[in-house]
């Protein structure tokens, strides 16, 4: 059989065909010289030097491109950030015009019920600003902030209130997590060359303890997860790094318009994580024990019992770099395994420039499937878990392919918007540089729905109008904060003010769970919940980490056919699992306990 | 201005050159009463380009007409001496029997000849050369079009894929209707894989290209397909396949990955298996096989498959990454190790030296890089490669 000449890969031949027949024909007296097809291209910005580049337009001083289009009834999601009271801005530092990589991380929100009362309260990394100071460069942090959630229908910011402003770290990722498992959540701040504990006294008000709890770093710190490695019943401690940067005026990049951008960050070596374990008082340096690779520009990290033994696991993305798996066995060292597991590359074994995380049960066989967002030019990944023998890519058979590849992806997450009990897929878009060719600095957020685990069908444009809005995305979180049954969406852009998106679907019924553990950590990392329904097993997991420099609602909230009663089965952190038969509606399950109604 | 490198040539003895023209002489005295005009050399040197049998006969012409004027101090005599060096490794005469004109000379040239002798040099590999000539001939505007697309080529074996995309831009500014110049820019993003950047170009050459140009749509659904795009490659197979059924049957690859992506593993096993049994090196094939095999969960059958295309290509690391992930899930840790480092190593190794490649491909005549990539190859255990590299590199410090 005689194949065409443009089919298969062979690219030099196919190239010099089409070159030939389209610009010479008939001309052709020699073979080209040698030459072979060649890698793809970097994923850095560029660094083409060219000295009479202007510089790429600031985002503050490019256009921005509103939706017209008003909310329909049909839309999943609406805006209702001003009407809620919400309003926050992170600030990237940008406008000094420094085009620093420092600029181009992001921020972050938690989903913190700070005060216990059964409505989520939001917390806002802030950011900071950049300043020269003679022929060198200062980094100040804008501190953060914190709403209340009045009953699901206005949030108010009680930063102040709350003793939260203190604090000059630039800042990117929030965590909730309770590090003195004393039931009120803290919070952590991450942020570059430093790290807040914000320890909630349950009176309201929050104390900065980072030094009291020796949970100190100089690196640039990116996002924190927390659980239990050691079940010990205390908090430990991920702390995720990025590069070893340091802002720097003299140096100069090039984007593909050859205009001065930001430069990439494959110029800088990853950064070793740090994992930090309590005793219960304070948080000691177990990097070494644990050993954790030498370097990674960690920007995504979510933790679970990924391979379910009992212990705590965490996955880590990177930009540009393997992903690391490592698995825990229960005594350090950790054992990373990304390699062989099938998470470190692309489907073709190429590096990727990864950014937020997530992990859930995509296709309904109750193993933790992994999924996170790329670089433009790459597809992001969908992984599934292979009964517990590695991961296999299955972005191509999902239709989760050539969909993204236009666009830089951040905050994601699984989570099943529509209530038909099949975790769908977010996907928070927007550039690092500030003006390249072939992807825009503001871009638009995705939506893609999972039809019953076969295939996700993008459904953006039913989204509503927030959808239809290029902007600079970074964090998000998924958080019920009308406690409707239904999961709204928090997201944080550059420079621009935050957006709380509410979910206008309806389930018929649904069971939401928050747990409390005894032999591990209080909040649960790790934990397992099955909900057996009349028509198949719906499986979440409570995570740490997840998305971008977020953290999301820890209850788990399941979409449920019109029932009765179902069967809830928590398997906790050491294989202890108890199983109770509910009625749909909020419960709080304790470790060994009974499982009792919430309002 | 500095002397163009391949003026950098040796003075030709003034003995062998008055021998040279006293042979012709006598032939072609009847030229030299006509000898003022380019035009015979113009024509001779298109006819060259358009010989398909006796090209060296129509090079041997080309010289022929030249020498009555080599003799001449002005432009016109510059510019045959460019033809005469152009045409002469086509004819095996003696360039070094003329002397290079002086560099102002180039700028006095015509630019239809400045064109033509650039052809000449990049068709006899003289890339170099023939990229000056066309470095000249862009710094003005007639024959525009010409010069861009001679620029296109000769730029393109230089790897100077940048410039190429820009030329292809200028191209496409001028004519707009023309389906060549995106052609070029999808063929360019296709060699570097790029299939977001091919997938505009490529879609805009089908959109200007009338009749339907069905190799090129053939190439379209495969860009899809690297994509995912399996929506998009589904609907423009199915019309292949009612407008012209046979060419389906050409295109096994690419049809099979598509029913790969759409989930119909059975015949897309079913066509990549049948299309290996006839060409069974096709290393993508293989690799896609090895693929389809592993998600069906035959993991030996898959190694086997990997295993069949590292050995038709060794210097593909998806081979090495696929066979890593095939082992491990077989239980083999150990060799799933040492294929997982040979493939980092080869990551890395062709990040790095991609530039080097690059590199080579900007200095045709640099043997020293050739041999640094040759012994790069070498390191990580790449001997075919290596010795490509070696070959070349002997080849390009015999041609000094």
């Amino acid at each position: 059989m005689r194949v065409l000449p443009g089919v298969q890969a062979h690219c030099l031949a196919v190239g010099f065909f089409v070159l030939m027949s389209a610009i010479s024909a008939g001309c052709g007296v020699n073979a080209p010289p040698e030459s072979k097809p060649k890698p793809t291209d970097a994923l850095t910005t560029g660094a083409t030097e060219s000295p009479n580049a202007g510089n790429a337009r600031l985002p503050f001083a490019q256009p921005v491109i509103r939706s017209l289009r008003s909310s329909r009834d049909s839309d999943w999601f609406r805006e209702i950030t001003a009407d809620s009271g919400l309003n926050f801005t992170y600030r990237d530092g940008s406008e000094s015009g420094f085009y620093q990589l420092l600029e181009s991380v992001g921020g972050g929100v938690s989903a913190i019920d700070f005060d216990q009362d059964g409505w989520q309260d939001l917390c806002f990394a802030g950011g900071g600003a950049i300043h020269r100071q003679n022929d060198s460069l200062t980094v100040t942090g804008r501190h953060q902030a914190l709403y209340r959630n009045s009953g699901g229908s206005f949030l108010t910011d009680v930063t102040a209130l709350c003793g939260l402003q203190a604090g000059q770290l630039y800042t990117h990722g929030t965590l909730t997590t309770d590090i003195d498992t004393d039931g009120f959540p803290d919070l952590i701040i991450a942020g570059y060359r430093g790290l807040q504990v914000w320890w909630n006294a349950g009176d309201g008000s929050f104390l900065e303890t980072s030094a009291r709890h020796g949970v100190v770093s100089d690196r640039w710190n990116i996002t924190v997860a927390a659980g239990d490695i050691d079940r010990d019943s205390l908090v430990d401690l991920y702390v995720l790094t990025y590069a070893d940067w340091t802002p720097d005026l003299a140096r100069v990049c090039h984007n593909d318009q050859r205009l001065k951008d930001i430069c990439g960050p494959t110029g800088f070596p990853g950064t070793r994580d740090l994992l930090l374990r309590s005793d219960g008082h304070r948080f000691h340096d177990a990097t070494d024990q644990a050993q954790l690779v030498a370097g990674n520009r960690g920007l995504g990290i979510v933790s679970a019992d990924i391979d379910q033994n009992g212990h705590l696991d965490f996955f880590v993305v990177n930009d540009v770099e393997e992903n690391q798996l490592y698995l825990n066995s229960g005594t350090l060292p950790l054992k990373e395994d990304g390699v062989l597991a099938g998470v470190a590359y692309s489907s073709t074994g190429q590096r990727e420039g990864s950014m937020g995380v997530d992990l859930g049960d995509f296709d309904g066989d109750e193993l933790a499937d992994l999924w996170y967002t790329n670089y433009s030019h790459q597809d992001n990944s969908l992984l599934r878990n292979e009964h517990n023998n590695g991961f296999l890519h299955y972005a191509d058979i999902t239709g989760l392919s050539g969909v993204s590849r236009k666009w830089v992806g951040f905050g994601t997450g699984f989570s099943d918007f529509d209530c038909d009990g099949w975790p769908d897929l977010y996907v928070i878009n927007g550039h690092v540089a500030y003006e390249r060719l072939d992807s825009p600095y503001f871009q638009p957020p995705q939506l893609f729905r999972n039809d019953r685990g076969q295939r996700f069908t993008d459904v953006t444009d039913i989204g509503g109008a927030y959808f239809e809005h290029s902007r600079s995305g970074r964090g998000s979180a998924c958080v019920d904060w009308n406690n409707d049954g239904a999961m709204d969406l928090v997201v944080v852009h550059q420079n621009e003010p935050v957006s709380l998106l509410q979910n206008q679907n309806a389930a018929e019924s649904w069971i939401r769970v928050r747990l409390i553990a005894r032999n591990t950590e209080r909040t649960a990392t790790g934990a397992k919940v099955s909900v057996r329904t009349s028509e198949r097993m719906l499986t979440q997991w409570i995570i740490s980490g997840g998305s971008y420099l977020s953290s999301n609602d820890r209850r788990l909230l399941f979409s449920l056919p019109d029932e009765e009663s179902v069967t809830v089965t928590v398997t906790w952190l050491g294989g202890m699992s108890q199983t109770h038969r509910l009625p749909p509606g909020n419960y709080t399950i304790i470790e060994g306990g009974r499982a009792y109604a919430t309002p | 201005m500095p002397l163009p490198d391949f003026l950098r040539l040796r003075a030709i003895p003034a003995a062998v050159l008055l021998s040279l023209t006293a042979v012709s002489v006598g032939v072609y005295a009847f030229m030299r009463a006509d000898g003022n005009s380019l035009v015979p050399l113009r024509r001779a040197a298109q006819d060259l380009f358009s010989t398909e049998s006796d090209r060296e006969s129509a090079a041997q012409r080309l010289v022929d007409l030249t020498i009555p004027m080599l003799d001449r101090s002005d432009t016109t005599g510059s510019t045959a001496k460019l033809y005469y060096l152009g045409a002469a490794p086509l004819t095996g005469v003696d360039p070094s029997a003329v002397s290079v004109p002086p560099a102002k000379e180039l700028f006095a040239m015509e630019t239809v000849d400045l064109l033509s002798i650039a052809r000449l040099m990049y068709h006899t590999r003289r890339f170099g050369p023939a990229d000056q000539l066309v470095e000249i001939s862009l710094q003005r505007q007639d024959s525009r079009i010409d010069a861009l697309r001679l620029a296109i080529e000769v730029r393109m074996d230089l790897g100077r894929d940048v410039d190429v995309l820009r030329h292809a831009d200028e191209w496409i500014q001028l004519e707009p209707r023309n389906p060549r110049p995106h052609r070029v820019q999808a063929m360019v993003h296709r060699n570097h894989g790029r299939w977001d950047h091919f997938i505009i170009s490529a879609e805009k050459a089908v959109d200007l290209t009338t009749p339907v140009d069905w190799v090129l749509q053939i190439e379209l659904i495969d860009g899809y397909t690297h994509l995912g795009r399996s929506d998009d490659a589904r609907r423009e197979f199915d019309r292949l396949a009612r407008f012209r059924p046979e060419l389906v049957q050409m295109a096994p690859v690419t049809h099979s990955r598509l029913l790969l992506q759409e989930g119909n593993y059975r015949e897309s096993g079913s066509i990549i298996r049948k299309y290996l049994s006839e060409a069974p090196d096709d290393t993508e094939a293989l690799l896609m096989l090895g693929k389809l095999e592993l998600a069906q969960g035959d993991l030996e059958s898959a190694i086997q498959t990997f295993e069949r295309a590292k050995k038709s290509d060794p210097a593909d690391e998806q081979a090495y990454y696929l066979l890593g992930q095939t082992c491990a899930r077989s239980g083999q840790r150990e060799l799933a190790a040492d294929y997982s480092n040979l493939h980092r190593k080869l990551l890395d190794a062709k990040v790095r030296m991609y530039g080097m490649e690059q590199q080579a491909a900007r200095e045709p005549f640099d043997a020293q890089i050739r041999y640094q990539l040759a012994q790069s190859y070498r390191e990580i255990g790449l001997k075919d490669l290596a010795d490509f590299w070696d070959r070349a590199a002997r080849g390009v410090a015999a041609a000094q």
